[in-house]
């Protein structure tokens, strides 16, 4: 009996030392395959020699995957939007920091700490320790210098800095920060004034170019760098170099090191181009394998997004993004495919339609009534949202106006559904206040001018169905609308003039993350870029210059102005952003400068059957962070057999 | 020709019957007539063209619909189906056409909407039902449509809808008010002009000639397609867009009558020398007159076919151009603007109705090739 009991003990605390060994052992990490044969053949050194000394941890979003397979994508020849999954640039996944859309925090990545001192002036960023590019070479803090010192201010390849590295004081001079190099891991970025928001831009960009590989190409560093470039067929060095230095998806230079978890492997005529998974990225799951799982990544340029899905429902792509009113077909070929359907929801404030008045429009007769808040909301009360839901997002998005929704941090309960009901009554109502009658036998009603009230306005050719139906919601309150379907890029023209009177676009862009770290175009007129402007270009001219030109706004839109600029200088999450914010939206709100009908649709994807550690269905994909699907890191992808 | 060679022609016809005796005695236009009337598959074109261009003229009154009338529940509805006999109280089948309402449904799985025949809706076709209003010409004011259902509620979907839950056959009603008409006129443009330069051309030979030929060629190697591009990239930008197609059709005319030009050239060299057109001359006829009284008539057959198929050209660029979405589009209604949605996947495999204005494209352009068929057969009646 005692025997036994012994040898049940020894067996027991053999298997915890068991257990426990594995762990200090040196071999705790494992690696694909195709990599392992690479190391026997003496071609790489172990993996654990390619690891940082303290790789970032993934927890996965399903189960601990298997190496090997493909992932294949398509993309059109000439989108350049870098903000989609075609692209597989998963910004997110090799940042500076990691933004996690789970719980809206930063976590580390290529750096392990950054601090802002408390003047808000000095951000000190260490580097990952044994962190390698993705031909072996060490990370450190010469690739910052290069990037700061031979690139971003040698004045050749850019002759003005960037503004995303200037900041501005009270004499409006813009400054360019400094770079400061501590030691080997360890640098700071000196601003001449107080810059907190740029701690956000830290989870969408990387500050460093790989020194070891591009200064064999720049003047600083070798003498015959415009033979080097005429050797390869280009007419400027500055032309050779921003070619073989791009690093985003115009990359065509195989031979670049990069960080990312897929490295460029092949460009073919037709833009196709195969990556192949990094031999040193710096990534693991929680059982020590080095990610990526998938050996390959392929993004196919097809002629034409529909030809994209029509290739897509044979099964040919294991990975696309696909319209929503594209998914009954698609739902439909699932079996014969071989290829799930999936949605995921978004933060799209007004999915692809949302539209804002000209208040500044010289035009004063009807400028007036776009300025009076009652002519506003007749035009919202007029609009029925649960209808529009279902003629054009199957009844999956959410009727809502354009303000940030429910997975904004201040968002105010219930905010983006002010004067969402469809009230034609109301509407009516409003507008016989305001003095606009509406005489019988009438189509329209009069402005106070004694013309028919009949609004003109180009608007965006790829949206005209749906400005057909706004036309009959508007012809119901007596409200003209006179449109002209123009290209895209003809509009974008006349939307710069202040001369269009219903400014339209997408609804994009909302999210409080890109408005913090990228530019409040939601929050403040004209809702937009300038370069787009829905509304009121004048009073953004105003603020931008200082009023020096443009259109004096009204009292409200100034305090708004001095609210977002306050905001914009807030570090994130802190207490004084969210109560701004929270100011931010109600007075949007309140005042309805900017439509939106429908928002929050959900993205479609076809997505290959045996794909797994996509985000659960019912997790938000943010759309307005570059990365999309990034933010939840594509290198855990795996394919199941 | 002189009496004397007719005269012994006469003697062989004296045992011939009387009808066929009028043969000798009917005029041109007559005998085109006869001629034509023997093309069945003509006759029956003809008939076809002219109901589709009167349909087209009382499009609003044909129309069961407004064709701007959306129904979200509608969305993609298939066509429904007609019956046509139905029972009465009593038992008897008699025959009454109707259709039945849909009620549609999201399907959870699939998100289309699914529709079902209501069986509690029973909508009876009738002739002369109110409707939705319209102004006929922009002239009488009234709601009444050749057919329809008495329920407003409920569109009469005979051949579907559209994304917006629109009667697809109301708007190619619709559509053949455009299609057919915009490229009238470039047509008759083009052919006056064709037969006016080619005429004077092969007429008066020499550098004039020479002028027009030369012209032809440079005309010739301009394409059309880049040119239709820049054209509607250069045109002012706030027409209206039928107004900017229009102006392309009428642009387009101005090069297009080089085809007819060259015919009507060769013609004239040869007819020219006749001896009709030197008795012409010598009897002090005017040069215009000999032209378009003497000499087009001696081939106004092959004018004819030109003709006919100049038209179907037109209204195939149309189509082509708007699907290509160069021409027409949203929201002005044509068979090729309502065809731009066939190009999507999802359209053609689930919703092939929305591809049916290809069909009346089709017929009417095989009915207009027929048509200059027949008429190229009977506009020569003296040849057989």
């Amino acid at each position: 009996m005692r025997k036994i009991f012994v040898t049940l003990v020894t067996l027991l605390l053999l298997t915890i030392v068991a257990t426990l060994v594995p762990a200090q052992d040196a071999s705790v990490y494992t690696e694909a395959p195709m990599l392992a044969e690479m190391v026997a053949a003496g071609d790489l050194p172990p993996v654990e020699e390619r690891l940082p000394n303290d790789p970032v941890v993934i927890p996965v979003e399903d189960a601990i995957g298997e190496y090997g397979g493909e992932l294949v994508t398509w993309d059109t020849q000439f989108n350049t939007g870098a903000c989609q999954l075609q692209n597989i640039r998963e910004t997110s996944s090799y940042s500076f920091v990691y933004y996690n859309p789970r719980t809206t925090e930063l976590e580390p990545n290529i750096l392990t700490s950054w601090e802002l001192s408390d003047d808000l002036q000095e951000l000190t960023m260490t580097l990952r320790t044994g962190l390698h590019w993705s031909d072996g070479a060490p990370v450190t803090t010469e690739d910052v210098s290069f990037w700061w010192n031979d690139i971003q201010t040698y004045t050749d390849l850019f002759p003005t800095i960037d503004s995303a590295y200037t900041t501005v004081g009270d004499d409006g001079v813009a400054v360019p920060m400094e770079v400061i190099i501590l030691d080997d891991l360890t640098f700071q970025f000196a601003f001449a004034h107080p810059n907190p928001g740029f701690v956000s831009n830290l989870s969408q960009n990387i500050y460093l170019s790989p020194k070891h590989y591009l200064s064999q190409f720049h003047p600083n560093y070798v003498d015959n760098s415009a033979e080097l470039a005429s050797d390869a067929g280009f007419d400027t060095w500055i032309d050779f170099f921003s070619t073989i230095s791009e690093s985003e998806i115009a990359q065509t230079n195989v031979d670049l090191p990069v960080l990312r978890a897929w490295v460029l492997e092949s460009v073919d005529s037709s833009n196709t181009k195969v990556y192949v998974r990094n031999p040193y990225f710096w990534k693991v799951d929680e059982a020590g394998n080095q990610l990526p799982y998938v050996d390959y990544y392929e993004r196919t340029v097809v002629e034409s997004a529909e030809i994209g899905f029509a290739r897509s429902l044979t099964g040919e792509f294991n990975l696309s993004l696909i319209n929503l009113t594209d998914i009954p077909l698609a739902i439909a070929e699932q079996e014969r495919g071989g290829f799930r359907v999936y949605l995921t929801p978004t933060n799209t404030a007004a999915d692809g339609f949302a539209f804002a008045f000209n208040y500044t429009l010289q035009d004063a007769e009807l400028s007036d009534v776009f300025n009076d808040i009652r002519f506003r909301q007749a035009i919202s009360y007029s609009i029925n949202r649960d209808e529009w839901n279902d003629l054009f997002h199957l009844g999956l998005g959410i009727p809502r106006q354009a303000i940030p929704g429910p997975d904004t941090s201040f968002y105010v309960d219930g905010i983006d559904q002010l004067y969402t009901q469809y009230d034609v009554e109301l509407a009516n109502q409003l507008l016989d206040e305001m003095g606009l009658v509406w005489q019988d036998g009438e189509d329209y009603r009069t402005l106070p001018s004694g013309a028919p009230f009949i609004i003109q306005t180009p608007i965006d050719e790829r949206s005209t169905n749906k400005w057909e139906i706004m036309q009959q919601y508007w012809a119901t309150i007596g409200v003209g609308l006179d449109f002209t379907p123009i290209s895209p890029q003809l509009l974008r023209e006349q939307l710069q003039t202040n001369e269009v009177a219903v400014g339209s676009w997408g609804g994009g862009g909302a999210g409080e993350f890109f408005a913090h770290s990228i530019s409040p175009i939601r929050y403040v007129p004209p809702w937009h870029f300038p370069f787009l402007a829905q509304g009121g270009l004048l009073w953004s001219n105003w603020h931008t210059t200082g009023g020096a030109e443009g259109e004096v706004p009204p009292e409200i839109i100034q305090q708004l102005f001095q609210i977002v600029d306050e905001w914009t200088q807030q570090p994130f999450g802190s207490e004084d952003y969210i109560s701004l914010g929270e100011q931010i939206l109600t007075i949007n709100a309140e005042n309805l400068w900017w439509f939106g009908v429908v928002g929050y649709d959900p993205q479609a994807w076809i997505i290959g059957a045996n794909l797994r550690n996509l985000p659960a269905e019912d997790t938000l994909v943010p759309t307005d962070i570059c990365g999309s699907i990034g933010s939840y890191l594509p290198e855990q992808i795996w394919i199941s057999q | 020709m002189t009496s004397q060679d007719i005269l012994p022609l006469e003697n062989n016809i004296e045992p011939m019957q009387v009808a066929e005796e009028k043969v000798y005695t009917a005029s041109q236009w007559q005998l085109m007539w006869w001629r034509f009337k023997k093309h069945k598959i003509a006759v029956v074109s003809l008939i076809i063209l002219i109901l589709a261009y009167m349909i087209a003229m009382f499009a609003d009154f044909v129309a069961p619909h407004n064709p701007a009338r959306y129904t979200a529940s509608l969305s993609y509805a298939p066509p429904m189906q007609v019956y046509l006999f139905d029972e009465t109280e009593d038992g008897r089948i008699w025959f009454r056409p109707h259709v039945f309402g849909y009620t549609s449904e999201r399907n959870t799985e699939t998100y289309a909407l699914d529709f079902v025949e209501d069986p509690e809706g029973k909508h009876p076709i009738r002739l002369f039902t109110r409707g939705d209003e319209y102004e006929l010409w922009g002239l009488i004011s009234t709601d009444i449509h050749l057919f329809g259902v008495e329920d407003l509620d409920t569109p009469l979907l005979l051949l579907g809808a559209d994304q917006l839950g629109r009667d697809l056959l109301s708007r190619i009603i619709y559509g053949a008010r455009v299609s057919l008409s915009i490229g009238l006129i470039g047509v008759v443009l083009s052919f006056f002009l064709g037969i006016f330069l080619g005429g004077i051309s092969g007429y008066y030979g020499g550098i004039v000639d020479m002028i027009i030929q030369r012209t032809i060629e440079i005309i010739r190697s301009i394409p059309a397609i880049p040119l239709w591009l820049t054209l509607s990239a250069a045109l002012p930008v706030d027409w209206s867009l039928t107004r900017r197609y229009f102006a392309i059709t009428i642009i387009l005319s101005l090069l297009g009558w080089i085809g007819i030009a060259r015919v009507v050239r060769g013609k004239f060299l040869s007819l020219r020398e006749e001896e009709f057109v030197l008795a012409a001359k010598l009897s002090g006829t005017n040069e215009i007159k000999i032209i378009f009284i003497h000499l087009v008539p001696s081939f106004f057959s092959d004018l004819i076919a030109r003709l006919t198929l100049l038209i179907p050209n037109m209204i195939l660029a149309e189509t082509a151009l708007s699907f290509l979405g160069l021409g027409l589009s949203d929201p002005v209604i044509s068979w090729g603007v309502l065809l731009q949605s066939s190009q999507q996947i999802s359209i053609v495999a689930l919703y092939p109705w929305l591809m049916l204005p290809a069909l009346a494209v089709i017929i009417v352009v095989l009915a207009f090739n027929f048509v200059g068929d027949g008429l190229r057969d009977a506009a020569d009646p003296y040849t057989r």
